[in-house]
């Protein structure tokens, strides 16, 4: 490496290599209607300082599907969505602690729950369907209750948001 | 044996008052988990706040556009805001109904007020997303119509409310319940404990007492062995029988005894040598039986102690008379070295005492010559009774004051006598108190040594009857009577007393007594009974029949033929002159010699008191 104009071309070749990878590494922006925003201690944004989603944009990740019962629907459904573990590893989330917050304004503060261990989604189909907000949706953190029983606790329940809109990233 | 089952019953009740407890407490956590765990009155007030904020959000939002569409403002953000927040107040109350209330009738009014709130949803979903925004008309309409439904969330809250209390009630009254049995179940098992604590140590002292007992037992054990061994156990047995036995046998010998005094006058000479034979074999008969029934009575207790203070020198000499034929007869001299000392002790019991050592010596030292000899020394008198037989081994020296004890005599000959002597004279220096040494070797003899408290002169008494020659009486005509019931002896007793000279009257019970006295006018001077009469009565009953029916206190002899030591108490205690079956004749003459004596006296005593 005696030779300036090698390293240059190393340094260059580099450089471009980085932004490549780092342009490649930009989350895309949403086109459709936003549904989630994901904010707080994340690596990776598409809007200012926040991570948008649309549903395509969800869709997009590896799909999530099982079957529970739960409190708040009769019978055993079928929820299909994006892993939480996954989502917030896209978004470079440092923790797996965040603060879940819903359209009715109701929010939780999530810790504790070992994301990679549970196939926690965020659901946005139920039965196959896109939910309404009339029917909890757009989207809902959903256990898979029945598969983990360790998951039958008021924290998970807690946990469990519905009509979910905002993730704060701790 | 009863603590015990108490004490196990006690325990076992406790036992089950602790598994009822424990059962109890399990029960009511199991209750109190369950009713937890069911609980959603937490999540259903929640829920309620939330529907109440989001329809507050909706009516808000209606509000807004209101003011919006009045003011002729832009209204599409107002518009979308509000149907944003219908579809969220929609979403709640279909969470809601998750939460039927478990209460039927709250239940019903829950119902019925959801009812009512799915139709404003479903009445006003076409107006809220029809394809124009809402008129003021019906925006206002909507107004009204929530804000009704929102009293109608407000009285639901105020149902959750009051059931929210109550179950929290009932959770603190079971979480009570569950102190309640805790507590009590900590006290059962406390007393439970202590109580085991308490039943093992009385165990335990238990345990201890049987140790010590079964240890007494075991000793008592081995003392019964050793008597087995010993014999001695053979020799109660024979006891008993033989009091048993000399009863019966004492009558017919009593009879033959009497019979025998009354032949003695008819006896031509030639019979002579004869009669003495039977009447000596009678009296070694009455010997054995007596010395049978010294050892009973001795043994029931019964025989008393007069002490006086006499000569001794008078009684051996009486002694060295009435032994010197049978030592004739053995072939021994008879050596009698006497002093003239007095004595302090029971004449009758002393002479009996000297009286078996003497015929002991006779009948088995095998020696050639029996001393007696009597000296003072300091404050008593020794007398001593030795031979130079062939004495007795040092390893049985022990046994020989024991009963049936025979050294010389395993082929047990009865000519020997019993074997009981000796046990007699124990037991008769113990009862007077008299030291009784024993010495003695293989080859060289047996020395007894009696040990006899030095008497004072002034006590002095003479002529002591029993001992004076009973057949030398004389009969002075005194009367007589005598109540035996069996024939034999009282005939014989007639013909015996009516031989020295005694007019007597024999009958066989107190009443016939007193019919024939009454008849023919007789006071008699003595009265003679047996102990047992017919139909249960006693002799000291009849003697009483008597004197109340003559109206006067007459000396009396009782003469009984038990020797059952109760029998013989119980005679005993009539205060009445007592014999004993066999009686020789010159005893019972001895005694009656006596009493009429005495009366003599009294009377003389009596007349010169009276003259007075």
């Amino acid at each position: 490496m005696k030779s300036p104009f090698l390293r240059h071309v190393v340094v260059a070749v580099t450089f471009l290599f980085l932004t490549e990878i780092s342009l490649a590494d930009q989350l895309p922006a949403p086109t459709g209607k936003v549904v989630l925003i994901v904010t707080g201690n994340i690596d990776k944004t598409n809007v200012d300082d926040t991570a948008q989603f649309d549903i395509e944009m969800l869709e997009n990740f590896p799909v999530t599907t099982f079957k529970t019962s739960n409190d708040w629907v009769e019978g055993i459904t079928e929820f299909t969505g994006v892993r939480v573990s996954e989502l917030l590893q896209s978004v470079g989330a440092s923790s797996y602690s965040f603060r879940a917050l819903a359209l009715d304004r109701y929010h939780f503060d999530v810790s504790g729950i070992d994301f990679d261990k549970i196939p926690a989604i965020i659901a946005y189909k139920k039965n196959g369907k896109f939910m309404r907000v009339r029917e909890l949706g757009p989207l809902w953190i959903m256990f898979p209750f029945d598969e983990y029983p360790e998951t039958d606790t008021e924290q998970h329940r807690n946990a469990s948001v519905w009509q979910l809109a905002e993730i704060k990233v701790k | 044996m009863k603590t015990a089952r108490l004490t196990t019953l006690l325990t076992i009740f406790f036992a089950f008052m602790c598994v009822l407890q424990f059962y109890l407490i399990a029960n009511n956590l199991d209750k109190t988990r369950a009713q937890l765990s069911d609980r959603k009155s937490a999540g259903e007030v929640n829920s309620l706040i939330q529907v109440d904020r989001n329809l507050d959000h909706f009516i808000f939002a209606i509000t807004e556009y209101i003011h919006a569409s009045k003011a002729g403002a832009d209204t599409e953000k107002a518009v979308s805001k509000y149907q944003s927040d219908f579809d969220i107040f929609w979403a709640s109350t279909s969470i809601i109904e998750q939460y039927f209330p478990e209460n039927n009738e709250r239940q019903a009014v829950f119902i019925e007020s959801l009812e009512e709130v799915k139709e404003f949803l479903d009445t006003n979903d076409p107006f809220i997303f029809g394809d124009n925004p809402l008129s003021v008309a019906d925006a206002d309409r909507i107004y009204e119509e929530s804000k009704y439904i929102s009293d109608l969330y407000h009285k639901l809250g105020l149902g959750y409310f009051v059931a929210l209390s109550e179950f929290n009630d009932q959770i603190n009254s079971s979480t009570d319940r569950i102190y309640w049995a805790f507590y009590f179940f900590a006290i059962m098992l406390l007393c439970t404990g202590s109580f085991s604590a308490y039943s093992l140590v009385m165990a335990n002292k238990k345990a201890n007492a049987l140790v010590v007992q079964s240890e007494k037992n075991q000793q008592k054990l081995t003392q019964l062995v050793n008597e087995l061994r010993s014999g001695r156990l053979e020799n109660k047995a024979k006891d008993s029988f033989i009091a048993a036995a000399s009863h019966d046998l004492r009558q017919p010998l009593h009879a033959l005894g009497l019979f025998l005094g009354a032949l003695e006058r008819h006896v031509q000479p030639a019979g002579r040598t004869v009669m003495e034979k039977a009447q000596q074999s009678s009296a070694a008969l009455t010997k054995l039986l007596s010395s049978l029934l010294d050892l009973s009575r001795l043994d029931a207790g019964v025989v008393k102690v007069s002490e006086k203070d006499f000569p001794v020198a008078g009684l051996l000499s009486t002694l060295e008379q009435e032994f010197q034929s049978t030592a004739k007869e053995r072939d021994m001299a008879l050596v009698f070295d006497i002093s003239n000392d007095l004595v302090r002790t029971d004449r009758i019991l002393l002479g009996r005492i000297l009286r078996n050592l003497i015929e002991n010596a006779l009948t088995h030292s095998k020696g050639s010559v029996l001393s007696v000899s009597s000296k003072s020394d300091k404050d008593s008198v020794l007398i001593t009774v030795s031979d130079n037989g062939r004495g007795i081994p040092q390893s049985k020296h022990s046994h020989i004051f024991s009963e049936y004890y025979q050294i010389g005599n395993p082929e047990r000959d009865r000519s020997k006598g019993l074997g009981i002597g000796l046990s007699i004279v124990y037991r008769l220096s113990e009862l007077l108190g008299l030291e009784l040494d024993f010495s003695s070797d293989v080859d060289s003899g047996c020395t007894f040594t009696l040990n006899i408290p030095l008497g004072v002169p002034m006590n002095l008494t003479q002529n002591d009857p029993l001992y004076n020659d009973a057949s030398q009486a004389t009969a002075t005509g005194q009367v007589i009577a005598v109540i035996e019931d069996e024939i034999d002896i009282r005939e014989g007793m007639e013909i015996m007393l009516s031989s020295k000279g005694y007019p007597t009257i024999a009958t066989e019970s107190a009443d016939t007594m007193i019919n024939q006295l009454l008849k023919e006018g007789i006071v008699p001077d003595l009265l003679i009974t047996d102990y047992r009469l017919r139909d249960n009565n006693t002799g000291d009953e009849a003697i009483e029949k008597v004197f109340a029916a003559l109206g006067t206190v007459l000396p009396a002899i009782i003469i009984t033929g038990d020797t059952s030591p109760n029998r013989v108490k119980e005679a005993s205690q009539s205060g009445y002159a007592l014999l004993h079956k066999p009686v020789e004749p010159a005893d019972l003459l001895a005694v009656i010699d006596d009493l009429l004596k005495q009366k003599d006296q009294a009377l003389a005593a009596c007349e010169a008191g009276a003259m007075r």
